[in-house]
């Protein structure tokens, strides 16, 4: 069952030609890994799915269409999250439960069901009174995703949720997002770490200016070619457990493109 | 021992442990705050020039001081109230849309275009023939600065621009005002350029009540409406977006809410300013800095503020009768270089 | 033994100084008993002038004159030059006699005094002594001193027409914008003493102006008030408090009298017709 559904997504900048003809679909119980290097276009395609860009052809279909239900059941991390007010853990938390609330209403059991499981599962419960400014960055981050689990979204968007993050915090959120991911929900995170992204994603797009290069299994798009191709690199990959691969080395001749190509 | 703070737009550092303590529930602090807003409205309603026994004057409404309390004190107060309540609620929704604490209508300007629009409609005479005319005048004036701050410091303008934008429509709003009581018939009416400037509640009567009434009503609906909204603002706009904030229409219901509260009350007070700075200065820590929990005890701080300092006024002695707007700013741009001064390091 | 030098160099500034200043001139020492060529550069000197001599003497008048909501004289300056009472104004009209207010226009009357040209001016007057004293100053200045006199005499005439009878006064306050009321020095006073009212405001000990918060207004229960027509019916935020509805329901009895602005700006003549207004106002048979 297709949980989000994009068709011909076209994305333009000032004449830069962002996303060209992107298809992409989410199904239910995956996690989805939108990869590629910078400036393929993977933050725009995630705001596009989210509904905060307008594509200028192309639709989107997120769960059933309407607007208000999307609120409560799509959950978004942006990149760099920016927290303007100095929250402790658990108001911060508790945010996630807006779309659920009347501008009236206060927080009532079931919100406060939601937030104690979402603290739990990211395992910051024991963080709930200290201030967010005061916590290093893996926690942090943690925090901030226990925010979008406390909304209980169907679909998790989520833009390099590790970003900056030590192995223990990365994998401890990709762990999350794996069992996030079961039968009734779904996930897009957007990663930078292949290592990361070959482990824990059931399906990958790889994005490269603007085009979808490669989707499918890990072990297929991260094939060599496309690695070449999209980020000039090689890897060396390994089969023993699981499938699993590290970037290894750049190729010569390495061509740094720019956000985009200029109008083909 | 701190963490060094990760976030670098995080504007105010100073310790939160202190903070914490001061969390309250709701209930304890509107309970608090609603039983300090009677106990000063009461005492507003028993100082003045004259000595009136109160409960004589409520039980007998013909008697002497009746008339001085029903028809000159209780106006005053009531007044104070709903304009304190509207500058601090407006004070606290333009710091939760701004993402800024030195958001507040007197020093963006606000306030000042308020009194200009005001004094257009007064001196002209459309204020006599058409008594709905002045609030409508403050309304608009309102109206065309807020548009004018968010147009150009909307999009989480760092501070200077703020602040920037501010001086700008207050310059521009001094001298439209000051233009228009020096080119006004009657020699005398340039003196009350002290009113437009400084504020007053001096010998305001139900009339003026009544004016102002339903648009600072409808003025704190809208920006109440948006308690949540101004949660979510706290993590940015994508993210607000993408739990169900409209930010169209939150920023239509900011301006137009701002306009109609602090246009009408400006109308009728004059120039008022630095309460909305002050007390949701004050009161932040007690919600957790949440935004949108601000709202409400900003307005009853408000309005405590306001009558507080309005019985300061009338409870010193002076040759010449101390203005609302003097006593305000006495209190509020010490603590606006204060907050400046805390925030200096984001500033360089 | 000598002249001590110092006290020669003192008494030669002293000189200098002197001759700096150039010459002062009372009204005494005015050679000229018919000035032809009169320029007034102060409303209430503009109409004291024109109580006395006709038009044609008078070179220009304040512009404020000619404005019948402010001058009761606005009729008899028709055809006379207005000017605004700077210098080159009145230099423009070649005066031979310069009459303006202690208060207003100081560079101009201080330039015309070191000229030769005779400068006279006025303070305000507290009462109606001051007015008469007034009237006899100008009138001897530009030798109309019959008309002067004519002028006093019936003014004085008037007033003890109106003087009241025995039996207890009507309590009153004169109530202006910003909450102020004259009490005792003012002319508002005298006009109202005239009149037989007492003053309220002098009975409290308010010396010139001084400032009166509705509530005392209304807790002394006056049995007048008194208004000035262009602060109850301008709009003003200072003027606001003069239609307070507490004035109403407190004191539904009061006796309201607005006087024109006009006849109250300056204390001339016509501010008998002050006192007439007020009495035929308060004074019921």
């Amino acid at each position: 069952m297709r949980m989000i559904e994009a068709q011909k997504i076209r994305v333009s900048f000032d004449g830069l030609k962002i996303l060209r003809d992107v298809d992409l679909e989410l199904r239910k119980g995956e996690v989805l890994g939108l990869i590629g290097p910078n400036g393929a276009g993977k933050s725009t395609l995630l705001k596009v799915l989210i509904g905060e860009l307008t594509p200028e052809f192309g639709n989107v279909k997120i769960l059933d269409g309407k607007k208000d239900h999307v609120a409560k059941k799509v959950a978004y991390l942006p990149q760099g999250q920016v927290i303007h007010w100095p929250l402790s853990v658990k108001r911060l938390v508790s945010l996630g439960r807006i779309p659920h609330l009347m501008p009236w209403e206060q927080l009532g059991p079931e919100d406060e069901k939601a937030i104690a499981q979402a603290m739990e599962d990211t395992d910051v419960a024991h963080l709930k009174d200290r201030f967010v400014d005061h916590l290093a960055g893996g926690e942090r981050n943690l925090v901030l995703l226990a925010r979008a689990l406390a909304t209980q979204p169907s679909v998790l968007l989520a833009d390099e949720p590790v970003q900056g993050l030590d192995p223990a915090h990365g994998l401890q959120v990709m762990e999350l997002l794996s069992r996030f991911a079961d039968a009734e929900h779904g996930v897009i995170v957007v990663l930078h770490d292949l290592t990361l992204a070959a482990r824990f994603c059931h399906r990958l797009v790889l994005l490269h200016q603007g085009k979808v290069l490669a989707s499918g299994k890990p072990e297929e798009v991260l094939a060599p070619e496309n690695l070449k191709k999209s980020y000039h690199i090689e890897a060396k990959y390994g089969t023993k457990d699981a499938f699993y691969i590290v970037p290894w080395k750049t190729v010569q001749g390495v061509r740094r493109t720019a956000y985009g190509e200029r109008n083909e | 021992m701190k963490h060094s703070g990760i976030h670098p737009t995080h504007p105010l550092r100073h310790a939160h442990t202190q903070d914490r303590l001061s969390e309250a529930p709701a209930w304890l602090l509107y309970g608090v705050l609603g039983a300090a807003l009677v106990a000063v409205s009461l005492w507003s309603l028993n100082v003045g020039p004259t000595k009136i026994p109160l409960w004589n004057a409520i039980l007998h409404p013909s008697s002497e001081g009746a008339f001085i309390l029903w028809d000159i004190r209780l106006p005053r107060a009531i007044l104070g109230l709903l304009v304190g309540a509207t500058l601090g609620l407006a004070g606290a929704a333009m710091q939760g849309f701004l993402r800024n604490p030195l958001a507040e209508p007197g020093v963006l300007g606000v306030t000042g275009g308020a009194a200009l629009g005001a004094v257009l409609v007064f001196y002209t005479g459309l204020a006599s023939a058409f008594s709905l005319a002045l609030p409508l005048g403050g309304i608009l004036g309102a109206f065309l600065s807020v548009l004018l701050l968010y147009l150009f410091a909307g999009r989480l303008a760092s501070i200077q621009t703020l602040i920037l934008a501010g001086v700008a429509i207050n310059v521009i709003a001094f001298s439209g005002t000051s233009l228009v009581l020096n080119l006004t018939k009657d020699p005398y009416a340039v003196l009350d350029i002290v009113f437009w400037q400084m504020g007053s509640l001096a010998d305001r009567n139900f009339t003026h009540v009544f004016l102002v009434l339903p648009f600072i009503l409808i003025g704190w609906g809208w920006l109440l409406w948006d308690r949540r909204a101004l949660d979510a603002l706290s993590l940015g706009e994508e993210t607000a977006a993408s739990l169900g904030v409209d930010l169209k229409t939150l920023r239509l219901r900011m301006i137009l809410g701002t306009a109609l509260c602090v246009g009408a009350a400006v109308s009728v007070c004059g120039s008022i300013g630095f309460v909305g700075l002050v007390v949701p200065h004050l009161l932040r820590p007690f919600v957790g800095h949440e935004p949108g929990k601000l709202l409400g005890i900003s307005a009853l701080g408000g309005a405590i503020l306001l009558l507080l300092s309005d019985i300061a006024v009338r409870l010193i002695p002076s040759i010449v009768e101390l203005k609302l707007g003097v006593v305000t700013s006495l209190i509020g741009a010490p603590f606006f270089i204060l907050l400046i001064f805390k925030m200096r390091r984001k500033l360089l | 033994m000598g002249i001590d030098r110092r006290k020669l160099s003192i008494c030669a500034l002293f000189v200098v100084l002197c001759a700096l200043n150039g010459p002062v001139t009372f009204a005494s020492d005015i050679k000229q008993a018919n000035p032809k060529r009169i320029v007034s550069i102060n409303l209430c000197t503009d109409q004291l002038l024109l109580q006395l001599v006709g038009p044609e003497r008078v070179a220009a008048v304040t512009k404020f004159s000619a404005d019948p909501e402010v001058s009761p004289i606005a009729f008899q300056v028709k055809g006379v030059k207005k000017i605004q009472g700077g210098i080159e104004d009145v230099q423009a009209c070649g005066p031979d006699l310069l009459v303006g207010g202690k208060f207003s226009h100081k560079e101009t009357l201080r330039f015309f005094n070191r000229s030769g040209i005779p400068v006279l001016t006025f303070g305000i007057p507290k009462n109606f002594e001051d007015i008469y004293a007034d009237i006899r100053k100008l009138a001897e200045a530009v030798g109309a001193q019959g008309r002067g006199d004519q002028l006093i005499q019936s003014m004085q005439s008037d007033l003890a027409a109106l003087k009241p009878g025995p039996g207890s006064k009507k309590k009153a306050f004169f109530f202006q914008s910003g909450s102020l009321v004259p009490g005792s020095g003012t002319f508002e006073n005298s006009i109202m003493e005239a009149a037989g009212l007492e003053n309220l405001a002098a009975t409290i000990g308010i010396q010139n102006y001084g400032s009166l918060s509705l509530e005392k207004l209304i807790e002394m229960k006056p049995d007048v008030l008194i208004f000035s027509s262009d602060q109850k019916q301008k709009p003003t935020i200072r003027g606001e408090v003069l239609d307070h509805p507490a004035i109403r329901k407190a004191l539904p009895h009061v006796k309201t009298v607005t006087l024109p602005s006009a006849i109250l700006n300056c204390g001339s003549s016509a501010s008998i017709e002050a006192v007439q207004i007020l009495v035929k106002e308060t004074r019921q048979p």
